[in-house]
């Protein structure tokens, strides 16, 4: 029964809840094989919607054919080349990933920018820029979601309206969260790792993680790997020791690490222009929508802002936050022109 | 069997729950959509050794979307809540009336036109499967191939129905 559960993890997500969906109708899983099915469904919105579609495909299938003698279709021929590849699910920080590729004009300037900084460092010869710390802004722009690999091979993705300052030193390898989000695959390197935000700083040991930078706090998740959180410059402090899986919100003024229950790899959900949020303040939500769209959510008042909510919606949909919000009878929502304002009621 | 067992005496409430989520459209398809994410967000929030949902994951789903779909419905329509699971039923049934005759008649025709499509053997396994009730176990036994190859073939044939009728949704 194993190779069963091995085997649900190839093929499009979609086909994957039908491998799931029929093996739950046989009965009888296995320890193993319902926990492996619980793990499926809590990886995406995407599962759930694959399994439940699943469902409902067989359903309807089950309608469109009546119990009758097979043998009527039997020797009907017309081969179908009626499969396509369908999307599949795609690793962080998989190699190809579509539609983040698509260079901007801003980001081919950046680009020949960046190839004319090279031609110059090999005129002045490589050792002199290994001792010359280097610094760069790396911005993405309101909408844009950026996909940058930095001098040391360390991958970095930059959510909309985001923005890193990186020094490549002689000693260390530092990078500033100036705004917004930004998730690293830190590259091996005999240099340590560190991302600055604001008083905060987060020291890698050869990981993967997210950091945002919010209203009133920092964010932090471990996809894997471990990271430590310091505060300070000169009497440095260190705030935590994070392992993969563990979200932690770190308050910007007090400095107090408190722990969130939420799966670190949904934090990376807006690499896939997802907003996901779990029980979260709204205002944060809302600037989380407002890093994507031209439409901007206002929250008109304290008591609106404070309240909290969970979604996980599509980054441009945001008739869909406008319908999510509209039927929590907390608020009020009216849209004027491009605004939506929200009130509590 | 147990889970099979539980799978047949729900049925027909996750029958008419589907058709609630899937079936929106319009105006609804937003909150439809907001459904199946709050599906997900609620697995999640669960821990990992949460015996309930070890125990029967695909029972526990569909629990947790019969309650939010009871949620969802007394936040539509201002009803009083619903306790019972029949009169919850009863509610998400009225939303079948959303698709007409006409519309389920062409999807019919477009899965029939899908299986007719199907490789020999795939579409032997589908009719066998839907037409004459075979479970895949016997399908396996009646064919001589392995259950997980059976299964193969229900979900290639699965795959090519949903295809046909997303050519007609335009999805």
């Amino acid at each position: 029964m194993n190779s069963d559960t091995t085997d649900c993890m190839n093929g499009s997500v979609a086909e994957q809840g039908v491998q799931w969906f029929l093996i739950n109708r046989d009965g009888a899983l296995s320890d193993v094989q319902r926990r492996a099915f619980l793990a499926w469904l809590r990886r995406s919105p995407e599962h759930v919607r694959a399994y439940l579609r699943a469902l409902d495909l067989h359903r309807q299938v089950g309608e469109a054919m009546p119990a009758a003698s097979s043998d009527l279709l039997e020797g009907m021929l017309a081969e179908a080349g009626a499969r396509r590849p369908t999307a599949k699910v795609v690793p962080l920080f998989a190699k190809n990933v579509a539609g983040n590729a698509v260079p901007t004009r801003r980001g081919r300037r950046r680009w020949a920018a960046l190839a004319a900084a090279a031609c110059v460092v090999l005129v002045l010869g490589a050792s002199l820029s290994r001792l010359w710390p280097q610094e760069q802004v790396l911005t993405a722009g309101h909408g844009e979601l950026r996909e940058l690999v930095l001098a040391d091979r360390t991958q970095v993705r930059l959510n909309a309206d985001s923005a890193i300052r990186v020094r490549m030193g002689w000693i260390g390898r530092q990078v500033e969260l100036l705004r917004g989000e930004a998730s690293f695959d830190v590259a091996p390197d005999r240099r340590a790792f560190e991302v600055q935000v604001g008083e905060l700083r987060v020291r890698d040991i050869g990981t993967v993680f997210d950091v945002s930078r919010r209203l009133q706090n920092t964010r932090i998740g471990v996809v894997s790997g471990e990271v430590e959180v310091w505060r300070g410059d000169s009497d440095q402090q260190r705030l935590a020791r994070l392992v993969a899986g563990r979200v932690v919100l770190v308050d910007n003024d007090t400095g107090a690490v408190q722990p969130l229950d939420m799966p670190a790899s949904m934090l990376l959900d807006w690499q896939h222009r997802k907003v996901s949020f779990l029980d979260e303040r709204l205002d944060e939500v809302a600037a989380a929508f407002n890093r994507h769209n031209r439409v901007q959510v206002v929250i008109e008042d304290d008591a609106a802002a404070a309240m909290r909510l969970s979604g996980s919606l599509d980054a441009d949909r945001i008739v869909a936050l406008q319908a999510f919000l509209a039927r929590d009878p907390r608020f009020k929502v009216q849209r004027r022109g491009d605004t939506v304002h929200v009130h509590s009621r | 069997m147990k889970s099979a067992r539980i799978w047949e005496q729900g049925y027909e409430l996750r029958r008419r729950l589907l058709r609630g989520f899937f079936l929106r459209r319009g105006s609804h398809a937003d909150d439809a959509e907001d459904l199946a994410q709050e599906v997900y967000l609620r697995l999640l929030r669960r821990s990992d050794d949460d015996a309930e949902a070890i125990a029967n994951p695909e029972g526990y789903l569909f629990a947790v979307a019969a309650n939010l779909a009871r949620e969802h419905a007394r936040t539509q329509s201002a009803r009083p809540p619903l306790d019972d699971v029949d009169l919850l039923a009863e509610v998400l049934k009225s939303e079948e009336d959303i698709e007409g005759e006409f519309e389920q008649v062409q999807r019919w025709s477009d899965i029939r036109g899908a299986i007719a499509r199907l490789p020999a053997t795939t579409r032997r396994v589908m009719e066998l499967h839907y037409r004459e009730g075979v479970e895949c176990l016997q399908i396996s036994a009646q064919l001589d191939v392995s259950v997980h190859m059976v299964r193969k073939h229900i979900g290639k044939g699965l795959e090519a129905c949903r295809q046909a009728l997303g050519t007609r949704e335009g999805a």
